[in-house]
């Protein structure tokens, strides 16, 4: 709240209002470049100098029953001697990424993985570069002036009587017509976000060296594969490419079944770059998502030969048969589930999920961005086998909306939280299951502070933006509040 | 010019609010058919008047026949007393009046039965006899059925020596006697009465139910099971002293094995054996004169369980143990003392419903031949007679009834088990089987009726109308029926099946579910869920109802 209120004394910084939208593209520099090519070198050095990558592709972190490496080995193994993968309990992975793999040499596994983390740090930085040019696209009202009655005393503190106040005023005053040329970038109330800012760039390599994406990478968690199309569907939306990102995204859904939810974002994002209404864009999405799913799931069938995969792969998902204990919220619940409600609790941990797309994508109908990273988050923190590769993704994307930083509250306990869960998560799991001097709750403590310092994070990210919003919605209480705090 | 900026169209509106709080609510909508659905308690429907009509007074008396041929062989005919036509009838008469029941196809009860309480099944022996005298002695095949006896009469002069009662290992008794005598039916009635006292004396004790516990012999049988693992163990206790192996599988061949094939028609037994070294006492024997000893107080506490790993791991079958235990070098010799002080003679025991113990000091030799076993596999297979409930057949109160007669019993050298104690097991566990599989159905039928959130599903219905079928087959069976066989193959179907019902997991699960369980299975996740919907829900109709409110005022202005 001190915030805005600094801006009366220090006028907006002038290389600010410099930026004009069409040079907002950064100019290609070295820099980036030098910074993939190291981190990549940084990937390549810790798979050839050391054990870590055999290591981790064991962590139950970095590795689930429906993305481990070591699994779609097995996999591949019965694919290649003409025994159906799906029998038994081994390959929950869906049928196509087998003939991948079967045609690329092991020694090229590694660079596979690199490749698509690189490619997931590329399309970051193209969604980043798009939503930087929202950002100076974005209208702030010119604060009216209206002689707010409540700007003395007490009232400040309670938001709501503020709140119904400013409301009262503006119902008088709508719709806000500005005469003559109101420049939002230099309206000394708008908060200045520059000093948070992260450059697209910035944010792509934020992404290559985030430690979850490198763990994710290094275990060749097949997660990766989702990941990118999840991340392609985004990016093509926000370049108004309807039917790559449907078949990004059914690609992406094909493989891990809850990248489903970002059809919702992803057609609010069309919407906005096609210029067209939500309707359109899902009448046509809608069907064309489903054919190419169908056309995936037709050509695995052709591969598999049965049906079966489908309740290996999303059976196995959504029914969660395996277990074994990871980050996820699933394992621990089922194993002390009375069996009677073993069904009726999937059933609710499955609606869970999904129970938020409706309504946060009405509720920030406007930042489309934001919906497909609110949703990737939930997904991470809810799916039944979640690892840190779904958080290094969704991560990334809350980076884009830096603008939110200031606004946010619990930021300290939220990344302290996954710090000290990072940290002690291994180590619970370890004296757990190898040193036998742990049990179960140990780790599974420790799981719900991961998810709940994850959902301290979004929350946190929901009012930031919900603050953001009423500031820059009601321009009169802006400027109420800036007179108010330096009276 | 003016500019029309960007105006909030569906954010932080009253519309935005409703369409959230209804896009929640839709989806509580939807669950609630889920939750109807997979939460429902399945309970398949029981024939419980049926379970509980077979506990009622009477219903499951039954009488157990004995198809006995009477022979008479008589050197001279005229010394047979007059009625000897109607001898048989007249022994009949007399036995069934020993035995509390009258003529076989009378239902009338047992008196016994009047002093015992009225909800207790009686079942009782009833013998039916047959004169076999026109046959000639063409009737020696019959005896080959189980539940089919001869009694073979030899006369002989009163003056020729004591009256000869010799009991075969087949279905056949041998008595020597004078024919003369009016005591001739007597006598024979006294045989056969006595040939199956205890027999009728378990019945009694099996169907009134507070007996049941004082009973010795049936706290050392074990529980009826279809299939036992006998478990032959060599416990060595130290290999430095001699490092013993043993002729085992001769051993079983020879000894046990013709046994468990003769009663293999009441249970399937799988038989294994090994040798465990380094097996030490959890107990340490007393020093006794010149050797160690063991008093029957310390007998509980000799088997080591944490050490001794005994139990297969793969049999299924209830397991029976039978252990020969080598006491190290320093512990020897090693005795079993009587409670009396005395060194027990076998130096061996049983433990009930578990198995038998003999020890025995360390070999000259390291391999226990065929011949060294010879003796510890007697006791092995007298202790298994014990724990299977083979009696031994004998007649009760011979000295008193039978004075001055000489009785010989004929034991089966080969095979461990006479016909007569065969037979006798088929009863008695055909019997036991039925009274169990009627009392586990009624426990059943309680437990159901008691715990309104149990599941009761289909395979556990299908069961229970199993096992109600095979009591009805066994009951008619008993009563109608000679051959105990199909008697028993009934009393083990439903056996089976009731036992199988009753323990069935999914019952168990939801035994103990009372309603408090409920909440703490909904609250933790619905309660956190359902305050901020409820809260919404709450304010949007306070928000209806004073804008209502307002437009009735105005309108009223």
């Amino acid at each position: 709240m001190a915030a805005p209120a600094q801006r009366k004394h220090h006028p907006p910084n002038p290389s600010h209002s410099n930026i004009s939208p069409p040079t907002l593209l950064p100019s290609p520099t070295a820099l980036p470049l030098l910074n993939t090519a190291l981190l990549v070198f940084l990937r390549y050095g810790l798979i050839f100098a050391t054990d870590i990558p055999a290591i981790l592709a064991n962590r139950v972190e970095a590795s689930t029953p429906v993305t481990s490496f070591k699994r779609l080995q097995e996999g591949l193994y019965l694919f290649r001697h003409g025994i159906t993968p799906y029998d038994g309990s081994i390959y929950y992975q869906a049928p196509l990424l087998l003939p991948i793999f079967h045609f690329i040499p092991p020694f090229l596994h590694s660079t596979i993985f690199i490749l698509l983390d690189i490619a997931v740090a590329y399309f970051l930085l193209q969604i980043a570069i798009y939503k930087s040019s929202c950002d100076t696209q974005e209208v702030w009202p010119k604060p009216v002036i209206v002689e707010t009655k409540v700007v003395q005393g007490e009232a400040l503190e309670g938001d709501d009587d503020v709140r119904k106040e400013t409301e009262k005023a503006e119902e008088k005053n709508e719709p806000h017509v500005v005469e003559g040329d109101y420049d939002p970038k230099r309206d000394p109330t708008r908060p200045d976000d520059s000093s948070t800012r992260l450059s697209p760039h910035t944010i792509a390599t934020l992404y290559l060296l985030n430690p979850y994406a490198i763990i994710a990478c290094l275990a060749k968690s097949t997660q990766l594969f989702s990941s990118l199309g999840a991340v392609m569907g985004i990016y093509f939306a926000t370049r108004g490419k309807l039917p790559p990102a449907m078949l990004c995204l059914a690609v992406a859904t094909y493989l891990s079944f809850y990248p489903l939810v970002l059809l919702a974002p992803v057609a609010l994002l069309l919407s906005d770059t096609r210029k067209t209404s939500v309707l359109n864009i899902t009448t046509t999405s809608i069907p064309l998502f489903t054919v190419y799913l169908g056309g995936l799931l037709g050509v695995s069938y052709l591969l598999a030969g049965s049906w079966q995969f489908l309740s290996s792969t999303y059976g196995a998902i959504l029914f969660v048969p395996d277990l074994t204990p990871n980050i996820g919220l699933f394992w621990y619940f089922f194993i002390e589930m009375f069996d009677h409600y073993r069904t009726f609790f999937l059933c609710v941990f499955q609606i869970f999920v999904f129970v938020f797309v409706v309504p946060i994508s009405v509720k920030f109908r406007s930042h489309p961005l934001f919906v497909a990273s609110l949703l990737m988050a939930i997904v991470a923190i809810f799916k039944s086998y979640p690892s840190v590769a779904d958080t290094s993704i969704y991560t990334s994307l809350f980076l884009m909306h830096s603008e939110l930083f200031k606004y946010m509250r619990n930021t300290y306990l939220a990344i302290n939280g996954m710090v000290y869960a990072s940290v002690l998560g291994p180590l619970f799991h370890h004296l757990w299951l190898y040193a036998g001097s742990g049990n179960a709750n140990f780790f599974f403590a420790i799981t719900l502070v991961w998810a709940m310092a994850q959902v301290f994070g979004i929350l946190d990210a929901c009012y930031a933006m919900q603050r953001r919003e009423w500031d820059r919605r009601w321009p009169g209480l802006r400027v109420a509040r800036v007179e108010v705090v330096h009276k | 010019m003016g500019i029309q900026l960007e105006r909030p169209d569906l954010e932080n509106t009253a519309f935005t609010r409703r369409l959230i709080l209804l896009s929640v609510l839709g989806v509580f909508l939807l669950g609630l058919p889920i939750w109807w659905k997979t939460t429902e308690i399945h309970r398949a429907p029981l024939p419980f008047d049926e379970i509980r009509r077979w506990a009622g007074p009477g219903v499951l008396d039954a009488k157990v026949f004995v198809n006995i041929d009477l022979r008479v062989d008589s050197s001279d005919s005229e010394a047979l007393p007059p009625n000897s036509p109607s001898l048989a009838a007249t022994i009949e008469e007399r036995v069934n009046s020993i035995y509390g029941s009258v003529s076989g196809s009378d239902l009338g009860r047992p008196t016994q039965a009047a002093n015992q309480p009225s909800e207790a099944a009686s079942i009782a022996l009833a013998f039916r006899i047959q004169d076999h005298i026109a046959d000639g002695g063409s009737g020696t095949k019959k005896d080959e059925e189980p539940g089919n006896y001869e009694v073979h009469v030899t006369c002989k002069a009163p003056e020729s020596g004591e009256d000869v009662v010799s009991v075969s290992a087949s279905r056949i008794v041998d008595i020597t006697t004078t024919c003369a005598s009016d005591q001739l039916p007597n006598r024979i009635a006294v045989v056969i009465a006595g040939l199956f006292a205890d027999e009728q004396k378990k019945y009694l004790a099996s169907s009134s139910k507070e007996d049941n516990a004082h009973d010795h012999d049936n706290m050392r049988m074990v529980k009826y099971a279809p299939e036992y693992q006998v478990t032959f163990s060599l416990l060595n206790g130290d290999p430095t002293d001699a490092n013993v192996s043993w002729d085992i599988q001769n051993g079983i061949d020879y000894f046990i094995l013709p046994f468990l094939n003769t009663i293999s028609k009441l249970s399937n037994f799988s038989v294994s054996s090994q040798i465990q070294h380094y097996a030490a006492l959890p107990i340490e024997p007393e020093v006794y004169p010149s050797s160690f000893c063991l008093r029957p107080h310390m007998l509980p506490h000799f088997i080591n369980s944490a050490e001794w790993n005994l139990a297969s791991t793969v049999a299924k079958g209830t397991p029976l143990n039978f252990v020969l235990y080598i006491p190290p070098k320093s512990q020897t010799p090693l005795v079993l003392l009587r409670s009396d002080g005395q060194p027990h003679p076998t130096n061996a025991f049983l433990i009930p419903r578990w198995g038998g113990i003999v020890v025995r000091d360390p070999p000259t030799s390291d391999r226990l031949s065929l011949d060294d076993l010879h003796p510890i596999m007697e006791i092995f297979l007298a202790q298994l007679r014990g724990l299977l409930g083979v009696k031994e057949t004998r007649i009760s109160n011979a000295g008193v009834l039978l004075e001055g007669t000489s009785i010989t019993y004929e034991s089966e050298r080969n095979i461990g088990v006479t016909a007569w104690e065969h037979d006798r097991l088929i009863r008695e566990r055909t019997v036991q089987n039925l009274v169990d599989a009627v009392t586990t159905l009624n426990s059943l039928g309680k437990l159901i009726e008691a715990g309104e959130n149990m599941i009761v599903l289909d395979e556990i219905r299908t069961k229970v109308l199993t096992s109600l079928t095979s009591i009805h087959h066994c009951h008619k069976a008993l009563q109608n029926s000679s051959n105990p066989t199909l008697a028993y193959s009934h009393s083990r179907t439903a056996i089976l099946n009731a036992e199988s019902a009753f323990f069935d997991p999914t019952m168990v699960s939801m035994l103990y579910f009372p309603d408090e369980h409920k909440y703490a299975i909904y609250m933790p996740l619905f309660v956190p869920v359902c305050v901020p919907v409820l809260a919404t829900v709450l304010k949007e109709i306070k928000g209806w109802r004073s804008k209502r409110k307002e437009k009735g005022k105005k309108k009223a202005e």
